[in-house]
């Protein structure tokens, strides 16, 4: 047994570099699968950990400004663990050359207060009371705004200017992500600044401590549902109630969650397509190998070893790189987990996860690896120890193969030059490689496709969802003002129409659930949103009651179209005739009549906002507007689209880190399955060359090979692609909004011509062996055909 | 007579001329000497057979002719071309212009038909493609093929496809064919055929034959035969047969 391991491991050392391409793609193979994987579970464990340690509020209650001192102690309830007030104050920061940020004060008594939603200092020093012009900004703000510790900042609070100091920079786990554009659901970095301070900065203006958000922590394994209810029954009558937030429905957890869910979707067709290109390219390349030792295995039988233990023996440097390639497995996960995991952070402006691999997962990538090399030995070893050891020493394997089969009379009218002839009818000879080869690179290739066309239906579909309407900008007033003031707005140069409209969170009671739906008063007959209906209609003239829903939230209540239901927003109940359900990036979505929006808020005539229509150059228009005192924020049409193609620019460098990958190891497929079948060829190359053939028409026939079977992998490729994306769209669109499939030009050329000009590089070895040949030994060797 | 160098028709302008060909081999740190001082003159139009045992230099010895191999030291000049230090390239273009090939397992590619196996000698010597298979067509009815133009290989007996082989080789009408044991792989009546064929092309096309070879027969088809013993060429006598 010794002298026969040590003739397997010495054969096994001369083709080293063979088996050294096992390793590298068994360890790529197991890399990708564990080190994505992992990068998944550790962007979640990341907020989970933030979650934890910032003592994240379960619940969140907003109201109108009311004084601290009135708010009603919720001790007494038996599920809360504890509550704290605090003031959310919108405001402006003046920035040199550019419109005012939006930027939201949020006030914390660093003595009493902060443990629930606790900011951690990242950079400087956190507030203090005897520092009151003190402020801790924002990380994204910080990012994006070029801010840092010592810096002055200017803020406008209801009238009020405040001038204020940076002395520190935060990360609260209220927002893990780049802080939320709404309107469209995607984090927009830089879009809105947040900023603690001490609430007596606000207090020393207005004469009395003013809070409106209550942040409350249950005990644990405490229902938040059963709780929200018990809470706002205390609080209804006492606080004027705007919005409830559950942790679960905060926009960072929500977005993560969604976002990372499609990721979980997308990515095992990616892992699943590279694993299998990695069985079939080790397959490819232990095969040759043990085709290679067939006299050897017959010498060795004939010499009367157990076929047994020649399996064994062959065994021992397969587990050799079974081990190697597991290593340097490891080393791929961690690259593959760091680049994606830091890559996803950072296009949504999430902090970085730990570096780090989850242990399930290298233990079913180990099990993978040992699956592969196994099945792929053995089939060749069983092959060749059920022969006899005469068979095994004079039979060529696959000799009967080698045949033209049914393709040849077509084959035999192929018209042009001898040597495209030869090389197109190579790829009828091994039928079952070369359609292994072809399918393994369109799926390849067409996976790699898929994403792009994803992402590009993603983009596409959610800079639709605005892209339709006739809209220019949005309009939001700090305090609502009367919807007359509609001809004000008009008045200003640039503005062609203001469309009012009024925002309100309220409760719906479906026979399934009870559910938050963020409703939007818009007029009915005036056409300014038009949403994606999936089901019913959106909203029309006449409408007095009608209720549009965003589709997964009417699912999740269990309400059908044409169903009466109340809205209950705040003690104040009205009831809504579902008329239609749209396609929404943001749950719980809903359109209902201006009119009865008010009726339900009892605003009389008020309105929050405008939808504008520009005739005008919108920037200037914009600064136009600006003037206006009361005005939050105006954000454009053409700057949210261009924030979601950023946010899209930005993951496309994780859907290049899986097409790199992908056409790696498609070549890599390239070159194992060429080099086996042109190096099988190779008595035949040698016989041409022996004739006179040129080298240039040598390398014209094998890269015309290579480039008729990419071709034709390359037009497979795209309707692979095609169908992947469509079924990706499909599980994208049930975990969240309804993906339409956009597809451009580019999503198929950005894969395809990449894969289809480095094809010829993959048989450059090939080449190089057949044209260094030595001729006269070749002709000693062996007949060819 | 030396028994080192051949007796042969002197020419002004002999197609082949060895001088002083020696041809060692490494194997590990031994170097095998296969040829030693190896002198041959052929004339255009003459044909010759080289006899000799297994692993003797027969094959080597061709192939140096037919610009596969290279000598270690010597002279070799064929068809008007010095073979000593050309290049791969300058090898290839006297491969495909000067000499036709004919094997012992004939060599055909199994992809091709027989008409493409033929086409596969003109069309690399540079023959257009109307013109490489007008050629191919005319050797493959010389060789009583014609019938059989695309059949692949595989669907011919040994003895069609040995025939196939040698149209190949006279396709591009080369001033030299070089044979390495061009009946090995047939049976006797097969054999007997192919050389009936060989002796009425050499007449009809004048060609330069050299073969190498086991089969006495085949010398009584050559006008001169030679022997190669330990790397050394001599002139095949009567005594020498009997000896």
């Amino acid at each position: 047994m010794k002298l026969l391991v040590t003739h397997v491991v010495r054969a096994g050392w001369r083709i080293r570099y063979r088996l050294a391409a096992v390793a590298l793609v068994v360890a790529a193979g197991f890399g990708i699968y564990a080190g994505v994987y992992s990068a998944i579970d550790l962007l979640f464990d990341r907020r989970n950990q933030e979650f934890e340690e910032g003592h994240v509020a379960d619940l969140e209650v907003r109201f109108a400004p009311e004084d601290s001192q009135r708010i009603p102690d919720l001790g007494s309830l038996p599920g809360i663990a504890e509550s704290e007030s605090r003031l959310v104050f919108p405001g402006q920061m003046m920035l040199a050359d550019q419109p005012p940020l939006l930027t939201l004060m949020v006030t914390i008594d660093p003595v009493n207060g902060g443990h629930i939603n606790r900011l951690k200092i990242l950079e400087g020093e956190g507030i203090s009371r005897d520092k009151p012009d003190h402020v801790v900004i924002d990380r994204n703000m910080a990012a994006f705004h070029h801010l840092k510790p010592g810096d002055s900042i200017e803020l406008v609070m209801a009238d009020e200017s405040y001038h204020l100091k940076v002395c520190g920079i935060g990360l609260s786990p209220e927002f893990l992500l780049a802080p939320a554009n709404p309107r469209v659901f995607i984090p927009s970095k830089g879009s809105l600044g947040v900023v603690y301070g001490l609430p007596q900065l606000i207090q020393e203006r207005v004469g009395l401590p003013m809070v409106n958000s209550l942040l409350i922590r249950l005990k644990p394994g405490e229902s938040v549902e059963k709780w929200t209810d018990e809470i706002l029954s205390k609080l209804e009558g006492q606080l004027l109630l705007d919005q409830v937030i559950p942790s679960t429905e905060q926009f960072g957890s929500r977005f993560l969650e969604l976002s990372l869910n499609a990721f979980r979707v997308c990515l095992p067709a990616l892992v699943i397509v590279f694993d299998l290109t990695a069985f079939l390219v080790t397959f490819f390349l232990l095969f040759q190998w043990i085709v290679q030792e067939r006299r050897e295995i017959g010498n060795l039988m004939a010499f009367g070893y157990d076929r047994g233990v020649i399996g064994l023996a062959y065994l021992i440097p397969v587990a050799i790189l079974g081990i190697i390639g597991s290593v340097v497995g490891l080393a791929v996960a961690l690259a593959a987990s760091c680049l994606f995991s830091t890559n996803y952070a950072d296009s949504i402006g999430f902090p970085h996860p730990e570096l780090a691999l989850i242990p399930h997962h290298i233990l079913v990538g180990v099990g993978g690896v040992g699956v592969i090399l196994l099945a792929a030995v053995s089939w060749p070893l069983i092959w060749l120890l059920r022969l006899t050891p005469l068979e095994a020493v004079r039979e060529s394997m696959g000799q009967g193969t080698d045949r033209l089969g049914i393709l040849k009379q077509i084959l035999a009218w192929l018209p042009g030059r001898i040597w495209l002839r030869y090389a197109m009818r190579n790829l009828a000879r091994r039928k079952s490689i070369s359609a292994m080869t072809i399918l393994s690179v369109a799926a390849g290739l067409g996976v790699t496709i898929s994403f792009f066309i994803n992402l590009t239906s993603n983009a596409g579909t959610a800079v639709n969802m605005i892209r339709n309407d006739p809209w220019s900008a949005i309009l939001e007033l700090f305090a609502p003002v009367p919807i007359e003031d509609a001809r004000e707005f008009e008045a200003v140069d640039g503005v062609e129409k203001a469309v009012p409209f009024t925002k309100l969170s309220a409760r719906l009671a479906g026979p399934l659930s009870k559910e938050n739906i963020a409703i939007g008063g818009i007029p009915p007959e005036s056409g300014i949103r038009q949403p994606e209906i999936l089901a019913g209609r959106g909203l029309q003239a006449g409408d007095q009651e009608a209720l549009v829903l965003e589709r997964n939230l009417a699912e999740k209540c269990g309400v059908q179209i044409g169903q009466k239901v109340t809205i209950d927003s705040f003690g104040k109940k009205k009831e809504a005739t579902v008329v239609g359900f749209l396609s929404g990036a943001l749950p719980g979505e809903a359109y209902v009549p201006l009119s009865w929006a008010q009726d339900i808020q009892e605003s009389g005539d008020l309105c929050s906002g405008f939808f504008l229509i520009f005739k005008g150059d919108p920037e200037q228009t914009r600064k136009s507007l600006f003037e206006k005192g009361n005005i939050a924020q105006i954000t454009l049409k053409t700057e949210i689209v261009a924030k979601i193609l950023e946010t899209t620019g930005e993951k496309v460098g994780i859907i290049r880190l899986g097409a790199i990958f992908s056409v790696v190891i498609t070549l890599l497929f390239i070159f194992c399955s060429v080099s086996f079948t042109i190096l099988q060829r190779k008595q035949e190359y040698v016989m041409l060359r022996v004739l006179g053939m040129s080298d240039g028409s040598i390398v014209s026939t094998i890269i015309a090979e290579v480039l008729f079977l990419g071709l034709i992998a390359v037009l497979l490729a795209i309707p692979v692609g095609y169908q992947t994306a469509h079924f990706l769209n499909s599980r994208v669109s049930e975990a969240w909004f309804n993906v339409t499939l956009v597809a451009e030009i580019g999503d198929f050329l950005k894969t395809l011509i990449p894969g289809l000009l480095l094809m010829p590089i993959a048989a450059l070895g090939a080449i190089r062996q057949i044209l260094r040949e030595p001729l006269d030994r070749s002709l000693r060797e062996r007949q060819c055909g | 007579m030396n028994h080192n160098s051949a007796s042969i028709d002197t020419e002004q302008n002999p197609l082949v001329r060895l001088t002083h060909v020696r041809r060692t081999y490494t194997a590990g740190e031994m170097d095998i000497e296969v040829l030693r001082d190896v002198n041959l003159t052929v004339a255009q139009g003459e044909s010759i057979a080289i006899r000799g045992v297994s692993g003797s230099g027969k094959s080597t010895l061709l192939n140096i002719m037919g610009g596969i191999d290279c000598a270690t030291s010597g002279q070799v000049e064929v068809c008007g071309w010095t073979l000593n230090g050309l290049s791969s390239k300058e090898f290839t273009r006297f491969r495909r212009e000067k000499v036709g090939f004919i094997f012992q397992f004939y060599n055909l590619l199994p992809t091709l038909s027989a008409l493409e196996n033929v086409m596969v000698g003109p069309e690399s010597a540079g023959f257009p493609q109307s013109k490489a298979r007008a050629r191919a067509e005319e050797y493959l009815e010389a060789v009583g093929l014609a019938d059989k133009a695309w059949k692949f290989p595989e669907q011919l007996s040994g003895g069609e496809q040995q025939r196939i082989a040698i149209a190949r080789a006279l396709a591009k009408e080369p001033p030299l064919i070089l044979a390495d044991e061009p009946t090995g792989s047939l049976d006797e009546d097969t054999a007997a055929m192919v050389l009936q064929l060989l002796d009425r092309l050499k007449l009809e096309h004048r060609l330069t034959f050299i073969v190498v070879t086991h089969n006495p027969a085949l010398s009584d088809h050559t006008d001169r035969s030679l022997f190669l013993h330990n790397g050394s060429l001599s002139e095949l006598t009567p005594n020498r047969i009997a000896h």
